[in-house]
């Protein structure tokens, strides 16, 4: 039971070399595979939070994106919108146009439609005028009346003015003996007047060839060429029913 | 019943004297070689079953040791892990028929605490420089020289008659019991023999950090002021 020396120290020796068996064989290898796991997890985890990192910017960068999509996409409807409005006030504009124009148009074939009534209506009223006159002239025209326009008109080619007297002048250059027309025959009064007359307004004696149209009704017509005086009832008619008696 | 409680010699080779307990540490060194060279041949990243509880072993007694001593963890650790996986193999290999535990051997446990008390000196010097380390023993007042000395005397011898004492006591009431009571009557000192050898182990390893973590105490506390 007591202390065996030569076991003792052998012991001593058999532990020292189990000491550095183990720490040789066992512990270093261990503890250098911990390490390498601790390191292998660390960097995992420094790629881990690396990508984590990058993750966050890009959902940041998504996300600034979308709010930037966003925007855009708002200015774009905005743009839009106003664009159409634009469109829309410039169609409304130009639709308006489109129906002043019409109107216009609309009123002037109107006004067009309703003058042409109106001349329509003034042309059957001097028609219908002109027929009523014409029955009533007819019946109202004899030769005292023939002889009235007679003297009328020689009363007034002598208060002829000096311009119109020239005008009768140029009209009749170069044209042959003067012819006249009468509803009745005229007398030998009427007719020195008339050539007298007609001698001051010419200024040289002219003669006047009379012939007798019962369609003159009363009155003469007087064919200077180019200038014509009437003083009849029937191209008064005329006149009254064309409108240029007016 | 003498040979199957007291150490038998198997050899001897002039002085020397090669006894069964001798012989069972040496193939225990062996085995626990062999053994850990064959653990650690293919380490990989992802460990298996087996590499998951070797490395939690290791790392559990060295967590044990960096509780004491956190700066010097790795020049301690392979002497304190060594004591563990030799007491706890030591402490159980007598549960197999036809071998006996060598830690029931004084000689053995005597040595044992005899490198227990020499490495408490070699890493306080190595650690703290021999003038700072034998300042320890007037700490904190010397005319304590002298219960320190003794102290050390006593713990060292009480650390290798408390493992001796333990094994030897557990075999001897095993095998009393056997012969008393017959074939499966000591299965539950068989049991009580498996938790003594684990306490044994952990208590022998224990100790010895608490004796190493003491003589380099003042460079632990001075240290771990300066970390603060």
């Amino acid at each position: 039971m007591g202390i065996e020396w030569t076991t003792f120290v052998l012991e001593i020796v058999n532990f020292l070399v189990l000491v550095w068996l183990l720490k040789r064989f066992l512990y270093r290898p261990v503890k250098s595979m911990i390490e390498r796991r601790r390191q292998e997890v660390e960097a995992q985890l420094a790629e881990a939070e690396q990508a984590r990192r990058e993750a966050e910017a890009v959902k940041q960068r998504y996300q600034n994106r979308l709010a930037a999509w966003e925007t855009e996409k708002k200015q774009a409807w905005e743009r839009l919108r106003q664009e159409l409005e634009a469109e829309r006030q410039r169609w409304l504009q130009s639709l308006s146009q489109e129906l002043e124009e019409e109107r216009r148009k609309a009123e002037a074939v109107w006004q067009q439609e309703r003058r042409e009534w109106q001349r329509h209506a003034e042309e059957q009223v001097l028609n219908l005028g002109a027929a009523f006159v014409a029955r009533l002239l007819e019946r109202l025209a004899d030769e005292h009346l023939h002889h009235r326009l007679v003297d009328l008109l020689v009363t007034d080619l002598e208060k002829l003015p000096g311009s119109e007297q020239e005008r009768i002048r140029t009209a009749i250059t170069g044209a042959g003996r003067i012819r006249g027309v009468s509803a009745y025959p005229l007398t030998d009064e009427e007719r020195r007047k008339l050539d007298q007359v007609l001698s001051w307004v010419l200024q040289t004696p002219v003669g006047i060839d009379f012939t007798v149209d019962p369609d003159l009704l009363a009155g003469i017509r007087i064919d200077l060429g180019s200038y014509v005086i009437r003083a009849n009832l029937h191209d008064e008619l005329q006149f009254f029913a064309h409108g240029q008696a007016l | 019943m003498e040979g199957e409680i007291f150490p038998q010699v198997l050899w001897t080779l002039g002085p020397l004297k090669i006894t069964d307990t001798l012989a069972t540490s040496v193939a225990l060194t062996l085995v626990l070689w062999l053994t850990g060279w064959w653990l650690t041949r293919h380490l990989r990243l992802h460990p298996g079953p087996v590499q998951t509880a070797v490395e939690g072993a290791v790392l559990a007694m060295e967590n044990a040791v960096r509780d004491l001593v956190p700066r010097h963890v790795d020049r301690i650790a392979p002497f304190i892990m060594g004591l563990w996986w030799f007491l706890l193999t030591a402490n159980l290999i007598g549960l197999i028929p036809g071998l006996q535990s060598p830690t029931r051997d004084l000689s053995i446990t005597s040595a044992l605490a005899l490198l227990v008390f020499l490495s408490v000196h070699w890493f306080g010097i190595r650690i703290q420089g021999l003038k700072a380390y034998l300042r320890h023993y007037l700490q904190p007042f010397p005319f304590l020289l002298p219960f320190h000395l003794v102290s050390e005397i006593t713990r060292t011898v009480a650390l290798a008659v408390r493992l001796f004492g333990n094994m030897m006591s557990l075999d001897l009431v095993a095998l009393i019991v056997l012969m008393l009571a017959g074939f499966l009557v000591p299965v539950p000192v068989l049991m009580l023999h498996v938790v003594e050898a684990l306490v044994q182990a952990y208590i022998f390893g224990m100790l010895a950090l608490v004796y190493i973590a003491g003589g380099i105490q003042a460079h632990e506390v001075k240290a771990r002021g300066e970390t603060r």
